[in-house]
C-alpha cells in the first residue's frame, strides 16, 4: 500500500476509471444489451439501445485519460480511514434493514408462541394493522440512529437511545398518520 | 387516528372471522395490496387509488395502493406472480401487457398462465390524431400529403402501435418516418409541439378535440370513436388490425374462483357507478366504463395475444 | 376580448369561482387558502433534509383529487396547493443546504458552495435571510413575465426548434456543466459520463431493459429519487460522519455551528445583493422559458456567470471570492432556480412540456382535472367571447403571484422556524436524516432492493467526495439522459434516418459549436 499512497492523486483515479469503462465495455455491454448502436427496424434505420451506454463509457474513458495526462502531483494518500469509516457504517446499516425487515414478522412469531395471536397467522394478515406493521420500522430505524450517532461521539447510553427511537417514531408517524395510502417499510416487501 | 382506528377495527374483524367459521361472502384474509403499473399521479394511478377508496367503503377491504411502474406492464407482472393468489394481491396494467409485449419479449419472465384476469375498467379510445391547423379532415389527406412529397412524421408509443403506423404506410403505397415514443403523453406533447405530423394517441386526446385544438383522422379500434363517432376505421386506409385495449385488474395465476369473482364484481360495480368517485372519473378521463370479465375476459386475452403474433408475422 | 378582460376575469375565477370558505370568521376564497397551505406544506417540506418538493407533489396530488374532484371548480384550489409547495420548496429548499450541506434538489447544490460557509462562520441565520429575500424577489421577476409575455414567447420559442435543436440543446447544457463544474475538466467529464451510464440502466427502447442482468426491478430503471437523494444526501451523510472523526481525533469534541455576531441582512446590503439577483433572475427566466431544460441549468449559469463577474472584481482577495462563503454566491443561485418556475408555466401550458420535476405534476393535474387543456390554444383571442382556458391560465398566474407576495410577507418566518434545526446536534440529525431519506424512498416505490440503491448511490457520493470528483454533474446528467437520448432517436427517426441530423440547421450547427467551444475553452483555463 505504502507504493499507492505516493502515486498521484489524478493517475489512480484516472486509471481506475479508464480500466472499469473498458471492462463494462468489453464485458458487460455485448451481453447484456439487445439491439446494437444502429438497428434496421421496419426498413428504417433507428437508434438502438447501445448507442446510449456506449457514448456514456467513452465520455468516462476521455475524463480519465484526461487525468492520467494531467500534471498534479498531489498524492493519493492514507485510504484506511474513509475505508473503515464506510465499512462501519455500511454494518450499522445492514443490520439495521435486517431488524427493518424481520422484526415484525418475528415479533408475531412470538406473539403466536406466546397465544396473543392466532397460531398461524404470520405477519402478511398484520402488515397494516399497529401495533405490528410499526414493529420492523422501529427496532430498525432506533438502531440505526442510535448506533451511527454513538460511533460518531461515542455517546452509548440509554438517553441517545431513547432519543433515536423518539426520532424513530415521529418519522413514521409522519408518513403513516396522515396518509393511508403511504406504505413503510418493510411493509411493501412482506 | 383514522388509522388507528380502522387497523383496530380490522384485527377484530380478523378475529370474529377466525372464530366464527365459513362466510357466505368471500373476504381477504388480510389487507389487499394493490399494485398500481402507472407512474404517481397520473389518470391511471388516480383511477386506480379511487377504486381502492371505494372498495374500502363499500366491503370494508383494507386496500394498500403501491406503485409498481416499469417495463409497459411487464415489472408490475413479475412482481405479482410471485405473491399469494388468494385476493391479498391485485394489480392494475393494460391489456397489451399480456399481449403484444409479453410476446415481443422473449426475456419477458411472465405468461398470460402467472396471472388471474379479473375485470377491466375503461377502454382506450385510441385514434390517429393531428392538430386542427394541419387542415386535415382525415387520414386519406396524410396520405395524399405523403404522395405529395410532404414526409410525415408519424409518432406512436408503442412497438406494436408503430408497427400499425408501418403497415398503414405499405398498404397505401407511403413511407412514414415513424417516431417512437413512450406513451400516448408524450405523442401528445409531439403533435402539440410540432415535433410530430400525426400520432395515435389513446383517449388523451379527449380534451384537445373536444376544444378543436386536436382531430381525430381516423379510430383504431373495432368500434368509431366515442369522441368523434363520424372518423373511418383503419381498414378503410387498407389495415385490418384493431388497437382495442383496456385497463385490466389481474391477480397471481391460480387464483380461487370464489376471490376471482367476488373482487372482479366489486371493481366492475364500482367503476359502472357514475355516481361513485371512481366511476365520474373514468367516465371524465377514458370516455366511461368498460367492464369485461370472467371467461370473456379469458378470450379477449387469448384473441389479443393471436393478433400480436399475426401483427409481428405481418411486419417481418 | 383582450388580455386585460382575460386577466380581470382570471381574478373573477380565484375570487368566487371556486367556493369560500369561513376562516375565523372571514370569508377566504378556497383557491387562496390553498394557495397559502401548500407554500407552507412546501417550506417544511423543502426544510427538511432529504425530503423534496416533487415528492410531497406526487403524494399530494391523488388525495388532492380524491378530495376536490376533477370538475372545473376543482382546478384552481387543487392546482393553488401544488403551486404552493412548489414555490415553497424551492425557497426551503436552501434550509438544508445552508445548516447542513444536504441539498435536497440538484437546484439547490449550488447554494451549498457559500451557504455552508456562511454556516461554518456563524452567518447561517443571515445566509437563509439572503436565500428568501434573493429567492422572492427571482420568483417575482419571472411571475411578471409570465403576465407580459407568456402568450407571445411560448409561440415564438416552439417554432424555433426543432427535434434536432433539442437535442443539440441538451447536449450543450451537460458540456457547459462538465466544464464549469469540473475542476479539472477530466473529473467533470467522468462525472457526467457516470450520470449518463447509471441513467441508461433499465431504460431503452427494446423490450428487455438493458443492463439489468434480468434484475426484473429494475425495469424502467434507477428510481430517480434513489440516485439523486442518494448521491446528494446520503453521500453526505456518510462524508459527514468520516468528517466527525476526525473532528473528535483533532479536536477531542464535535464543532457546533452557532449562530455568531450580526445576522441581519440590511436594506442597503439588500440593494447591494440586487446587483447579484436580477442578472440571475433574467437568466432563469430566460432558462424557464425554454422548453424542456429546467431550474437546474438555470442555478448553475446563474452561479458560474455571477462567480465570473465577483471574483473579477476581488482577484487577490480570497476571503471575498465565490466558495468561501460569500452572500452574493447564495443569492445569484436562488434567484436563478426560483425564477425559473414562472417562467416554467410558458411551456408548461402552450406545449404541455415541464422544464423540472415539479411542472410534471403540474401537468400531470392539468390532464385529470377539467379547466385547461395545455396546448397552443391556450392562449389564443377568441373573435368574440372569453377563451375559457385562458381565464383559467390567468387564474393560476394569479395564484402564482399569490403565491410570491405571501411567500415576501410570511415565508422567511417559516425558513426561520425550521432553520432551529441547526440546534439539533449534527450526529443526531445525520442518521435520522438517512432514516427519513430511506422512509421517502419507500413510500414512493414500495421495495426494500429501492432502499439498497439509495445506499449503494450514497456509497458513490461519498466516494467521489473522496476523489474531489464534483456531484452536480453527475445529478444533471442523470437526469437528462432520459430526455437526450429520447429526442435524439425521435430527431434521428424524424430526419428519416439521418447520421448527420445534429448539423441539420444552422442553430444546430451554433449549438454544436457552442459545445466544443465550451468544453475546449475551459480545459484550457489553468485549473485554479
Amino acid at each position: 500500500m505504502t507504493d499507492l499512497k505516493n502515486i498521484s492523486q489524478h493517475r489512480a483515479i484516472g486509471a481506475f476509471v479508464c480500466i472499469a469503462a473498458l471492462a463494462a465495455l468489453v464485458l458487460w455491454l455485448p451481453n447484456d444489451v439487445d439491439s446494437g448502436l444502429i438497428e434496421k427496424v421496419r426498413r428504417r434505420y433507428q437508434i438502438g439501445d447501445l448507442l446510449a451506454p456506449v457514448v456514456a463509457l467513452a465520455t468516462i474513458l476521455a475524463g480519465g485519460s484526461w487525468l492520467l495526462l494531467s500534471k498534479d502531483h498531489q498524492p493519493v494518500g492514507d485510504l484506511n480511514g474513509p475505508v473503515r469509516a464506510i465499512l462501519i457504517s455500511l454494518a450499522v446499516i445492514a443490520l439495521s434493514l435486517v431488524l427493518m425487515r424481520w422484526g415484525g414478522p418475528a415479533s408475531v412469531w412470538i406473539g403466536e408462541a406466546a397465544g396473543l395471536v392466532e397460531a398461524g397467522t404470520g405477519y402478511r394478515p398484520l402488515r397494516d394493522t399497529l401495533p405490528w406493521k410499526f414493529i420492523g420500522f422501529l427496532t430498525g430505524g432506533t438502531v440505526m440512529i442510535w448506533a451511527l450517532s454513538a460511533i460518531a461521539d461515542g455517546g452509548w447510553t440509554w438517553r441517545r437511545l431513547a432519543t433515536a427511537f423518539l426520532i424513530a417514531f415521529t418519522i413514521g408517524a409522519v408518513f403513516d398518520l396522515p396518509f393511508e395510502d403511504l406504505v413503510l417499510p418493510p411493509n411493501g416487501d412482506v | 387516528m383514522k388509522n388507528t382506528l380502522r387497523s383496530l377495527a380490522t384485527a377484530s374483524a380478523l378475529v370474529l372471522m377466525a372464530t366464527s367459521g365459513a362466510l357466505a361472502e368471500w373476504k381477504p384474509s388480510g389487507p389487499i395490496t394493490m399494485l398500481i403499473g402507472f407512474a404517481a399521479g397520473g389518470g391511471a394511478d388516480t383511477q386506480a387509488r379511487m377504486i381502492a377508496e371505494e372498495l374500502e367503503k363499500r366491503h370494508g377491504w383494507q386496500i394498500i395502493p403501491e406503485q409498481a411502474t416499469g417495463g409497459g406492464g411487464a415489472k408490475l407482472s413479475a412482481k405479482i406472480k410471485d405473491m399469494p393468489n388468494d385476493g391479498t394481491v391485485i394489480g392494475l396494467a393494460v391489456t397489451e401487457t399480456y399481449g403484444y409485449n409479453m410476446l415481443a419479449n422473449p426475456k419477458a419472465g411472465y405468461t398470460q398462465a402467472d396471472i388471474t384476469p379479473l375485470t377491466t375498467t375503461a377502454g382506450f379510445q385510441m385514434g390517429i390524431v393531428s392538430q386542427t391547423s394541419k387542415g386535415w379532415n382525415d387520414f386519406g389527406d396524410v396520405i395524399a400529403a405523403a404522395k405529395g412529397g410532404e414526409s410525415i412524421r408519424f409518432g406512436t408509443m408503442s412497438p406494436r402501435i408503430a408497427d400499425i403506423a408501418f403497415l398503414l404506410g405499405e398498404a397505401n403505397d407511403v413511407e412514414f418516418n415513424i417516431i417512437e415514443v413512450k406513451g400516448g403523453k408524450a405523442v401528445m406533447n409531439g403533435v402539440n409541439a410540432g415535433d410530430m405530423d400525426v400520432g395515435f394517441m389513446a383517449g388523451i386526446q379527449a380534451k384537445g378535440v373536444a376544444a378543436g385544438d386536436l382531430v381525430n383522422l381516423a379510430s383504431a379500434l373495432s368500434t368509431p370513436l366515442k369522441m368523434s363517432p363520424d372518423v373511418k376505421r383503419m381498414d378503410a386506409y387498407g389495415v385490418d388490425f384493431v388497437l382495442d385495449g383496456y385497463f385490466v385488474f389481474v391477480g397471481p395465476g391460480g387464483m380461487p374462483s370464489d376471490a376471482q369473482k367476488a373482487i372482479s364484481t366489486a371493481i366492475a360495480d364500482i367503476v359502472n357507478d357514475p355516481s361513485t368517485k371512481a366511476g365520474g372519473f373514468i367516465k371524465k378521463a377514458f370516455g366511461g366504463p368498460a367492464t369485461i370479465s370472467g371467461s370473456e375476459l379469458g378470450g379477449l386475452l387469448a384473441a389479443d395475444a393471436a393478433d400480436a403474433e399475426k401483427l409481428m408475422m405481418a411486419v417481418n | 376580448m383582450g388580455v386585460l378582460d382575460h386577466i380581470f376575469l382570471g381574478f373573477d375565477a380565484v375570487l368566487y369561482g371556486s367556493g369560500v370558505v369561513p376562516v375565523l370568521g372571514i370569508g377566504i376564497p378556497l383557491p387562496l387558502l390553498m394557495v397559502f397551505l401548500g407554500l407552507v406544506t412546501g417550506i417544511v417540506v423543502g426544510s427538511i433534509p432529504g425530503l423534496a418538493g416533487p415528492m410531497a407533489m406526487a403524494v399530494a396530488l391523488p388525495i388532492l383529487i380524491s378530495i376536490f374532484g376533477y370538475e372545473t371548480s376543482a382546478f384552481l384550489p387543487v392546482l393553488g396547493f401544488l403551486i404552493g409547495i412548489m414555490k415553497g420548496a424551492t425557497a426551503g429548499g436552501a434550509v438544508p443546504a445552508i445548516l447542513f450541506n444536504t441539498p435536497g434538489t440538484p437546484d439547490a447544490l449550488l447554494t451549498t458552495l457559500d451557504g455552508y460557509p456562511m454556516t461554518r462562520k456563524g452567518k447561517a441565520f443571515k445566509a437563509l435571510r439572503v436565500a428568501h429575500f434573493s429567492s422572492v424577489s427571482g420568483d417575482s421577476v419571472s411571475d411578471i413575465v409570465l403576465f407580459i409575455g407568456a402568450p407571445f414567447l411560448a409561440i415564438m420559442v416552439e417554432s424555433y426548434l426543432d427535434l434536432p435543436e433539442k437535442a443539440a440543446l441538451i447536449l450543450l447544457s451537460l458540456c457547459f456543466i462538465a466544464a464549469i463544474v469540473g475542476k479539472p475538466v477530466g473529473k467533470g467529464l467522468i462525472a457526467v459520463g457516470l450520470g449518463l451510464f447509471f441513467a441508461t440502466i433499465g431504460t431503452g427502447e427494446d423490450f428487455y431493459p438493458r443492463l439489468t442482468g434480468n434484475i426484473v426491478e429494475l425495469s424502467g430503471g434507477f428510481p430517480i429519487a434513489c440516485a439523486i437523494l442518494g448521491t446528494l444526501v446520503i453521500g453526505e451523510v456518510f462524508t459527514a460522519l468520516y468528517e466527525m472523526r476526525g473532528e473528535i481525533i483533532n479536536h477531542g469534541r464535535l464543532v457546533r455551528h452557532k449562530i455568531a455576531g450580526d445576522n441581519s441582512l440590511p436594506l442597503a446590503e439588500k440593494r447591494q445583493l440586487l446587483g447579484y439577483i436580477l442578472p440571475s433572475a433574467a437568466i432563469g427566466t430566460t432558462i424557464g422559458a425554454l422548453p424542456g431544460i429546467g431550474s437546474t441549468l438555470a442555478a448553475t449559469l446563474g452561479y458560474s456567470t455571477a462567480k465570473r463577474r465577483h471574483d473579477a472584481r476581488h482577484p487577490d482577495d480570497q476571503a471575498q471570492r465565490f466558495g468561501s462563503g460569500v452572500p452574493q454566491g447564495v443569492a445569484a443561485t436562488e434567484a436563478a432556480n426560483s425564477a425559473v418556475s414562472g417562467a416554467n408555466l410558458i411551456p408548461v401550458l402552450s406545449l404541455g412540456i415541464p422544464g423540472n420535476a415539479a411542472a410534471v405534476f403540474l401537468i400531470l393535474a392539468m390532464d385529470s382535472i377539467n379547466g385547461l387543456n395545455p396546448s397552443p390554444s391556450v392562449f389564443k383571442f377568441p373573435s368574440s367571447g372569453a377563451n375559457p382556458e385562458m381565464v383559467m391560465a390567468f387564474g393560476l398566474f394569479t395564484l402564482m403571484a399569490v403565491a410570491n407576495i405571501l411567500n415576501w410577507a410570511g415565508g422567511l418566518q417559516v425558513m426561520r422556524l425550521m432553520g432551529n434545526m441547526i440546534h439539533i446536534p449534527k450526529q443526531i440529525l445525520l442518521p435520522s436524516v438517512l432514516l427519513l431519506t430511506i422512509a421517502g424512498v419507500y413510500v414512493q416505490d414500495t421495495n426494500l432492493l429501492s432502499v439498497i440503491w439509495l445506499v449503494l448511490f450514497g456509497i458513490m457520493g461519498f466516494v467521489m467526495r473522496l476523489c474531489t470528483i464534483p456531484i452536480l454533474p453527475f445529478v444533471i446528467a442523470f437526469i437528462l439522459t432520459g430526455p437526450l437520448e429520447r429526442t435524439a432517436r425521435q430527431a434521428f427517426s424524424a430526419t428519416g434516418g439521418d447520421p448527420w441530423f445534429l448539423f441539420s440547421s444552422p442553430i444546430c450547427v451554433m449549438l454544436m459549436a457552442g459545445s466544443l467551444f465550451v468544453l475546449v475553452y475551459f480545459a484550457r483555463k489553468p485549473t485554479s
